[in-house]
């Protein structure tokens, strides 16, 4: 497994959820980088290239929606698998993300964190 | 000849019969004929033009007598005339009066008002119409009524006036209502209308139309406001509870160290419970959906049996705890069929956890999906659903209550509190939106059997467009 696929940027505003998936995906083996904002998180992601994006739709300053947009408009950043990190079961926003090719959605109160473990693993193909 | 039988007068005499007769024409010019002439007792040359002039004199006051009645006629007849001009005058005034009152009334009233005639002029337009449509009231009355109310669709298309509430209501004599139709203002902007049409009748004749106008841009924006409160409310209910989920979690599988087997189960209830709420308020989401219509019914391809399975795994706790046999008959289904996911699952999700909760420990719980051609239309297939329990069913008092709001049977409310009343309601209401239906066969004691139907569509594109509406 090389070992620049296993990196991971967490873009969520609410920190405690942050801390606490980013322990759980670093206990798993994974590199995390983490920001609060979807205008920190677009440029971490164009200067870090995770290998694979979860980013939150509400959020101040840039909403998660509006970053992916401009994720998608970059030569890199058009081609890195994202999911998407919600509480809002708004049928309209996620098929609004899917337009901007989102690979998938975790809906936060319904999802475990082992869950989350296990999707972020087979997005990259790391074998358990 | 008389004169010869008469003897010459003398010039005394004369002068007396032409004064007289001087005295006569002089009342007669100043209009008084009711002196009559003597005729001299014995006949002269004067006789004969005395008697003439005392016939013409009787004729005379006969003619003016007639005349006199005449005119007393005709004044009597003016007279009448007047008082019939009279009422006229009143009556006119009146009208007048009414005509301002009700153009009052139509001008003070909140709502836009037209009326058209049945030839499509504009007859009445009140100054909120008028506003509404960004025009004067006086460019818009007497013209055709497609030239002055030019409406357009979600899509920003022209609406052709034959396909307006107005016209239709014009044609068809029925009342047509109209949303989702817009008016452009001035400035460009398009104003959200909601229009309803009624044709006026004189007996059963259409003798023209008349449409309430409403601006409907605040409840609109209300709405929204709705809309976005629950979208919010969503996300800022459940984060905090994800915090605790994830947290709780962790320490569940060891991340912070050992923890003993009492706190072991005392966090597994904080989970469980945590858990519990997330889907409560949930549950109480799509209730506030449902009723502000905001629930998004958009049919997808869906993979239905792939979808029982995943219901199924997350019931897996409670079926495992009651140690309950679950048996399944799923149709293997070929083709491609298009559903809301969201929709079946909580149908399923509600039958399920209803059935498991309700039936007794160590029974079985039956579930049914099967596929059946719809007798209505060939781009439709019909989903059947049924759940089967062998547990307390529903009293028959409480059978006519169950899909209620809030509504728990009487014989389960004392021994299961964790029921809310929200499910049934939620699965009825959402089918009667998706043109789905729900009913059952129960008796107290001996279990309940829960039918559903939906109709989902088939591959076309075209049939999907158009089911792919919000609940409306």
């Amino acid at each position: 497994m090389p070992a620049h696929s296993n990196h991971v940027l967490i873009i969520e505003d609410e920190l405690p959820l942050v801390r606490v998936l980013a322990e759980e995906l670093r206990d798993h083996g994974f590199t995390v980088s983490t920001a609060s904002n979807g205008r920190e998180g677009l440029h971490i992601a164009l200067t870090e290239h995770p290998d694979l994006i979860l980013v939150d739709i509400v959020m101040p300053e840039m909403d998660g929606i509006t970053m992916l947009k401009k994720l998608r408009k970059n030569s890199w950043g058009s081609k890195v698998p994202v999911i998407i990190l919600t509480n809002i079961s708004d049928a309209a926003k996620i098929d609004e993300s899917f337009d901007s090719g989102v690979h998938d959605y975790i809906v936060k109160a319904d999802w475990e964190l082992e869950d989350i473990v296990r999707k972020a693993r087979a997005r990259l193909a790391i074998p358990v | 000849m008389s004169r010869k039988r008469s003897s010459p007068l003398n010039q005394r005499v004369i002068k007396q019969r032409l004064a007289y007769l001087n005295h006569v024409f002089t009342q007669a010019s100043v209009g008084n004929f009711s002196e009559d002439i003597p005729i001299p007792g014995e006949k002269d040359e004067f006789t004969e033009l005395y008697v003439g002039i005392q016939v013409m004199l009787e004729a005379l006051r006969e003619k003016i007598a007639q005349l006199e009645a005449a005119n007393a006629t005709l004044d009597r007849r003016v007279q009448e005339k007047n008082i019939v001009l009279d009422a006229l005058t009143q009556e006119k005034n009146n009208l007048a009066e009414a005509k301002l009152n009700i153009e009052a009334v139509l001008q003070s009233a909140g709502e836009g008002l037209m009326v058209i005639d049945v030839n499509q002029y504009v007859v009445i337009v009140n100054r909120v119409a008028a506003a509404i449509l960004g025009r004067a009231v006086s460019t818009i009355v007497g013209q055709k009524t497609a030239e002055v109310v030019q409406l357009f669709d979600a899509h920003d298309r022209l609406i052709p006036f034959t396909a307006q509430a107005l016209y239709r209501a014009l044609i068809i004599g029925k009342k047509v209502s109209q949303t989702a139709v817009y008016c452009q203002h001035q400035d460009g902007s398009r104003i959200p209308l909601m229009i309803t049409a009624t044709p006026v009748l004189q007996g059963q004749e259409i003798i023209g139309a008349i449409q309430v106008i409403r601006d409907v841009s605040r409840e609109q924006e209300l709405e929204q406001a709705k809309t976005d409160f629950i979208s919010l409310a969503s996300h800022q209910l459940r984060t905090p509870l994800t915090t605790i989920n994830w947290y709780v979690e962790r320490i569940l599988h060891g991340k912070t160290g050992r923890i003993t087997p009492l706190q072991e189960k005392y966090l597994a209830t904080v989970h469980e419970s945590s858990k519990r709420m997330a889907q409560l308020v949930q549950a109480l989401l799509n209730v506030s959906r449902v009723q502000l219509k905001t629930f998004n019914l958009k049919p997808v391809t869906c993979d239905v049996p792939e979808l029982v399975e995943s219901v199924v795994k997350e019931l897996q706790p409670q079926i495992t705890e009651k140690n309950l046999r679950l048996e399944k008959q799923v149709a293997t289904i070929q083709e491609q069929v298009y559903v809301n996911p969201k929709l079946l699952r909580i149908i399923l999700q509600t039958l399920l956890s209803n059935a498991i909760k309700y039936t007794d420990r160590e029974t079985g719980v039956f579930l049914k999906i099967a596929l059946q051609p719809s007798a209505t239309s060939k781009a439709e297939t019909i989903l059947q659903i049924e759940v089967t329990d062998s547990g307390c069913g529903i009293p028959q008092k409480d059978q006519a209550k169950i899909f209620e709001k809030l509504f728990r049977a009487s014989n389960v409310k004392n021994y299961h509190n964790d029921g809310m009343g929200l499910g049934l309601y939620l699965v009825k209401t959402l089918l009667e939106y998706a043109s789905g239906k729900i009913w059952f066969e129960s008796q107290e004691g001996n279990g309940s059997h829960f039918f559903v139907t939906l109709p989902l569509t088939k591959y076309s594109a075209v049939a999907l467009a158009e089911t792919e509406t919000m609940l409306s």
